[in-house]
């Protein structure tokens, strides 16, 4: 593929995949949401007096955003497409199935970051929080955009063989917030359960944001950022690996168009 | 009375049926209550953050008593108008109520359950001991919170069902909604004056309270049973408000032509 012909591919995948979005209100449910679930955790600082750790919440509501975009309306994109009997003809076209999927569930966990600075919004004006190192939050921000959907990928080609998709949306993401220290850091994990944690991209993603509202200078940025965007590629990798087997298995019972 | 409680229980049965398209007891235990207890332990481990025993043991009490309650009930009021099967419920000549309560309660039960499980698993998981009455009590107020929950999520669902297209939004607001402002997280006195007056009007709030009562070592008896009274009298609140409007809003459809309308 030429680079002009794989620019026009992504660029009418994105435009698609918005029309969709934008058509679809159930999906913006937890992005409007999310001012309302980082009042939460911002109510528990401030009645226990650590408002100083308001920056928790924050890091808290974006990255459940940015993971409940990607875990699930990103890994529902396969088995949409394939209800919708328009997985046969994506998979006959020359593109590859994998740079349709990528462009899309990386779009919608882009998305999340509405939910953000929605809740930026209130700990600016409503708690005051300042962001003290703005160029690690955009740096953070994106790698972990890039991860999350990356990692739908990986979802989204498991998902789209299992027969109820929902149950498996519903019970992804909550073992990957906890393992990954979302709200709480994963310090506070028991040491058995610690052990796991820095497997999750959502670990490194919650430290550097964090860090991004701490008054004092972070350090090792270039090491998170890298291990975030690793565990990015590693998911978008085993992702494409398990998508072309599951779209061969599809192909050879002839199932890729049923529902 | 006789035909509504037969209805009533057809309409359970439909909805045990839903229940089953989500969930077989391998997906619940397995799925459900992972994300359940998951989605606990990140609230509860705030009160280890904060160094706080007694923070711990609110959050533990707040969320682990009300794990789950709410999910997918304001969802399910909508289905009957997604399968086709409203307009027949509407020109049936009974009310649509005990169908619609059937139909929903089923997730009701679940909510029982998913609660039941959690306040278990989390306090042994922290190591949190109690006596044997204070323990059956506590699950006797998750009960009564779960129904009156319920009525809530009924009048709320017969809201959404006019537009059915924001029926998640809606049952993720009231879950969100009881989470900040029930006193699960923080004590109801934390938010303005006049929030405070709708928290008390809310279901959960006076049930949790009571619950807080009994497994703290300053209750006493009649402020649990007032807690307990409260709560039973929002509920039947819900009760009335959604007996009032579910026939309503059928009726509307039926006469602007909107009943066979998604």
């Amino acid at each position: 593929m030429k680079p002009s012909d794989t620019f026009r591919i992504v660029s009418a995948t994105v435009l698609t995949q918005a029309r969709l979005f934008f058509r679809n209100s159930q999906e913006w449910t937890r992005v409007l949401m999310m001012p309302l679930q980082a009042l939460v955790a911002m109510a528990v600082l401030v009645h226990a007096g650590r408002a100083d750790l308001a920056g928790y919440a924050l890091t808290a509501a974006l990255l459940f955003t940015i993971g409940d975009m990607g875990f699930f309306v990103g890994s529902e994109v396969v088995a949409g497409d394939r209800s919708q009997q328009v997985l046969e003809l994506l998979t006959a076209a020359p593109t590859p199935y994998f740079v349709v999927l990528i462009t899309r569930t990386l779009f919608v966990a882009a998305i999340g970051l509405i939910g953000f600075a929605e809740s930026w919004l209130i700990a600016r004006f409503a708690f005051g929080v300042p962001v003290h190192h703005p160029w690690l939050l955009t740096g953070a921000l994106l790698a972990t955009v890039f991860a999350a959907g990356a990692t739908a990928v990986l979802t989204a080609a498991l998902f789209s063989l299992a027969r109820s998709t929902r149950t498996l949306q519903n019970a992804v993401n909550g073992p990957f917030y906890l393992l990954g220290g979302v709200l709480v850091p994963a310090a506070f994990l028991p040491a058995w359960l610690k052990a796991f944690s820095p497997f999750v991209f959502f670990f490194w993603a919650a430290s550097l944001v964090r860090d991004s509202f701490a008054v004092p200078e972070p350090t090792n940025i270039a090491l998170r950022l890298g291990a975030l965007a690793g565990l990015g590629v590693a998911g978008a990798l085993v992702g494409g690996i398990v998508l072309g087997r599951m779209l061969d298995h599809l192909r050879q019972n002839g199932r890729l168009g049923l529902a | 009375m006789r035909h509504a409680l037969r209805i009533y229980r057809h309409g359970l049965l439909v909805g045990a049926r839903d229940f089953a398209i989500f969930w077989n007891w391998k997906t619940w235990c397995g799925g459900w209550m992972l994300r359940i207890l998951t989605n606990v332990f990140v609230w509860v481990l705030l009160g280890r953050l904060l160094g706080s025993p007694e923070k711990l043991h609110y959050l533990i009490v707040g969320f682990a008593a009300t794990a789950g309650v709410g999910t997918f009930a304001v969802a399910a009021a909508s289905w009957d108008r997604l399968d086709g099967t409203y307009p027949l419920l509407v020109v049936a000549p009974g009310s649509i109520a005990p169908a619609l309560f059937g139909r929903m309660s089923v997730w009701m039960f679940g909510w029982i359950a998913s609660a039941f499980v959690t306040f278990f698993i989390v306090t042994l998981a922290f190591q949190w001991t109690f006596s044997a009455s204070s323990a059956a009590i506590t699950l006797a107020i998750i009960v009564l919170i779960c129904v009156t929950t319920f009525f809530l999520t009924v009048a709320v669902g017969a809201l959404a069902s006019l537009a059915p297209r924001i029926r998640n939004m809606c049952s993720f607001l009231v879950t969100l909604v009881i989470m900040a402002f029930c006193g699960v997280s923080v004590p109801v006195s934390f938010w303005p004056g006049w929030l405070q007056v709708l928290c008390n009007l809310l279901p959960v709030t006076h049930g949790l309270g009571a619950i807080r009562l009994v497994l703290g070592e300053a209750g006493n008896g009649a402020e649990i049973l007032r807690g307990v009274g409260l709560e039973a009298v929002v509920g039947a609140g819900w009760l009335g408000l959604s007996l009032l409007i579910v026939d309503r809003f059928a009726e509307a459809g039926r006469a602007d032509g909107s009943i066979e309308l998604v």
